[in-house]
């Protein structure tokens, strides 16, 4: 394989990736400008190790991107995240709901510990298994079980996101969205 | 035990949060720019290992300044393992015995063993190439390899022919085993007794080469590359002596960079101290550090952003200089404009240092990406009373350096004005400076 062939490998896969990726990357870190460092970064060391990664790049970004997630948790000194403010994108192209949905799932995400938050992204963002979950977080199916069930419990009851209908949040009409409009 | 449809709430809440992120435009190039520079770093970082296992650094360090490769060569080790020798001298068996004795004597003497690549041989050592040159007699040697940390490896050996007659190790280097990329993964070297042969091995593809670099106030450059011609396995070329001024380069077809296997070199070319300034004085790389001279007004300029600068020059458009920028000295500030710079010595392989100075312009939004004025100086010479004196284009003044003296210059109207110690931004209506009681003109 040619190094023409590997440097547009890696483009096509930044080009059709990226935007998945960062949208997880965006629910790891619950900030928008965090979360385009840490792609970058990600996306960096991909490119350093693509030879290896190219036969499962999707897996070797993820991994590298939850793991950077976690270490910057830590790096972070468990300090709380700053709320998001004027910082969530663009929200006038959003449905002001969807905007209320948004800045309270960021707020409980931000309430779960890293592993718990990656684990829920990683299932339920990015409809992942729970193997593949596992290989990417490099830790047991039941670990990530475990992890899955505490961080979906503690996100519902942080965001209201009831296992039963109606789902709160997201309805446009719901008394939530009103209340903090 | 959470139902799937218990759960699509959480589904669509997370999918709303995340919708509507989009990357930048511009994410692939800045991704690939700083892509680069993580693997020129890391090359960078593997050969200070490496120069620390080389004679206490100074011997090795100049080699290490060297352009690292960025072209991938995964298949290569094995094309070098599985064809049979090639080279006018495939068949003479007596050199390939001597080649290979020499091999087995001395391979474990090459400095790249410390770094725990090397120690365990996994097959049988190959000649892959056996060819003569205007130098003599000259040989590659190919050794499966495990490393310290259980992954394959390839060891591959250069040799000349030394003034006797007997074969002499020129340089020894790792290459990269398919999906496990490793080592600078040279594929040429010098030989003959002022390495003044370079040989190519062949592996397919398009190889050119180069004897200088051309200096320009923004941008060091080669403008003479030539291709090489492969005759049954290796390309043989005459190039200027290198063994006191290392210039010499090899690019593959996509204009990158090819290692030359020198660098274990047995008899490295003469470190150039540059202006010896770094501090503690004598304290010996790298347990000293370079000189810092920060320049008043600094704002908000870190250490770091200063570090981050001197890697700008590798941003791909020009000749990477290795790690050999601010090697010795930094000066740092901020021109009469406010913006940023940063002034270094510099070195590119072999060639005599000179100081470059970056500035980052008022326009560039973003320390990492944005776009850095390049300016480079003259070769500094340690003996002038101002080793340093380069000036800034646009109207932006002289940058001038000397460790430990006082500086003061004389503006046009005839008045001195006090400039602070080891280096300063003199206005460009400077005319001479003052270096402790020595007067030097502008």
């Amino acid at each position: 394989m040619s190094t023409h062939d590997e440097a547009d490998s890696f483009d096509e896969f930044v080009r059709s990736r990226s935007t998945a990726l960062l949208r997880s990357a965006y629910l790891l870190t619950t900030d928008r400008h965090a979360a385009e460092d840490l792609l970058q970064d990600v996306l960096e060391r991909l490119y350093a190790k693509w030879q290896r990664a190219r036969s499962a790049p999707d897996t070797y970004a993820r991994k590298i991107l939850v793991n950077r997630a976690v270490d910057r948790w830590r790096f972070r000194g468990r300090r709380p995240e700053t709320p998001l403010g004027e910082r969530t994108g663009t929200p006038a192209l959003d449905h002001a709901d969807h905007v209320v949905v948004r800045q309270t799932v960021l707020a409980a995400l931000r309430t779960l510990p890293p592993r718990q938050r990656a684990a829920v992204v990683l299932r339920y963002l990015d409809d992942l298994s729970e193997a593949e979950t596992a290989q990417i977080m490099g830790c047991s199916v039941g670990a990530v079980k475990s992890h899955t069930a505490r961080g979906l419990t503690r996100l519902r009851e942080q965001a209201q996101l009831g296992p039963a209908d109606p789902p709160v949040l997201i309805s446009p009409t719901a008394e939530p969205t009103r209340r903090t409009r | 035990m959470t139902s799937d449809l218990d759960l699509d709430p959480v589904r669509r809440a997370l999918t709303i949060t995340a919708d509507g992120v989009r990357p930048p435009a511009d994410l692939t190039d800045r991704v690939r720019r700083g892509g680069r520079r993580r693997v020129r770093r890391r090359r960078a970082a593997l050969a200070g290992t490496l120069a620390v296992l080389l004679a206490g650094g100074t011997a090795g360090v100049v080699q290490l300044a060297r352009p690292p490769a960025s072209a991938q060569l995964g298949g290569v080790a094995e094309l070098l393992l599985d064809q049979p020798t090639r080279g006018d001298l495939a068949d003479d068996r007596r050199w390939l015995s001597t080649v290979l004795a020499t091999y087995r004597r001395t391979r474990d003497d090459s400095p790249l063993r410390g770094l725990g690549l090397t120690r365990r041989p996994a097959g049988e050592p190959h000649v892959t190439w056996a060819g003569s040159t205007p130098a003599g007699p000259a040989a590659a040697v190919v050794q499966r390899m495990w490393t310290d940390r259980h992954q394959p490896s390839v060891f591959i050996w250069f040799a000349g022919t030394d003034p006797a007659g007997r074969v002499e190790p020129v340089g020894a280097d790792i290459l990269a085993a398919p999906g496990r990329p490793a080592g600078w993964g040279s594929r040429a070297f010098l030989t003959g007794v002022d390495r003044s042969t370079l040989v190519v091995l062949d592996v397919g593809g398009d190889v050119q080469w180069s004897a200088r670099r051309t200096y320009r106030a923004d941008r060091v450059v080669r403008t003479d590359w030539r291709p090489v011609t492969f005759t049954d396995g290796a390309a043989v070329v005459r190039v200027p002596p290198q063994r006191d001024r290392y210039a010499v380069a090899v690019r593959d077809g996509a204009g990158a960079y090819l290692s030359l296997g020198n660098l274990t070199d047995p008899t490295v070319i003469p470190d150039d101290p540059g202006l010896g300034w770094r501090t503690p004085a004598g304290g010996g790389w790298p347990a000293d550090r370079p000189a810092r001279f920060p320049l008043a007004p600094r704002g908000a300029l870190s250490l770091d952003t200063v570090l981050m600068f001197l890697g700008k020059g590798d941003a791909g458009q020009h000749e990477p200089a290795g790690g050999a920028t601010g090697r010795d000295w930094t000066a740092y500030g901020r021109t009469g404009r406010g913006e940023l710079f940063v002034a270094a010595d510099v070195r590119f392989g072999g060639d005599p240092t000179r100081t470059v100075v970056y500035i980052q312009p008022l326009t560039s939004t973003d320390p990492r990406f944005g776009p850095v004025v390049t300016v480079y100086g003259d070769e500094v010479d340690r003996t002038a009373p101002l080793p340093v004196a380069v000036r800034l284009p646009d109207g932006r003044g002289w940058l001038v350096a000397r460790k430990d003296a006082t500086l003061s210059y004389l503006d046009h109207d005839g008045r001195w004005h006090p400039a602070g110690r080891n280096a300063a931004l003199l206005p460009s209506t400077a005319t001479r400076v003052r270096v402790d009681t020595t007067e030097v003109a502008l």
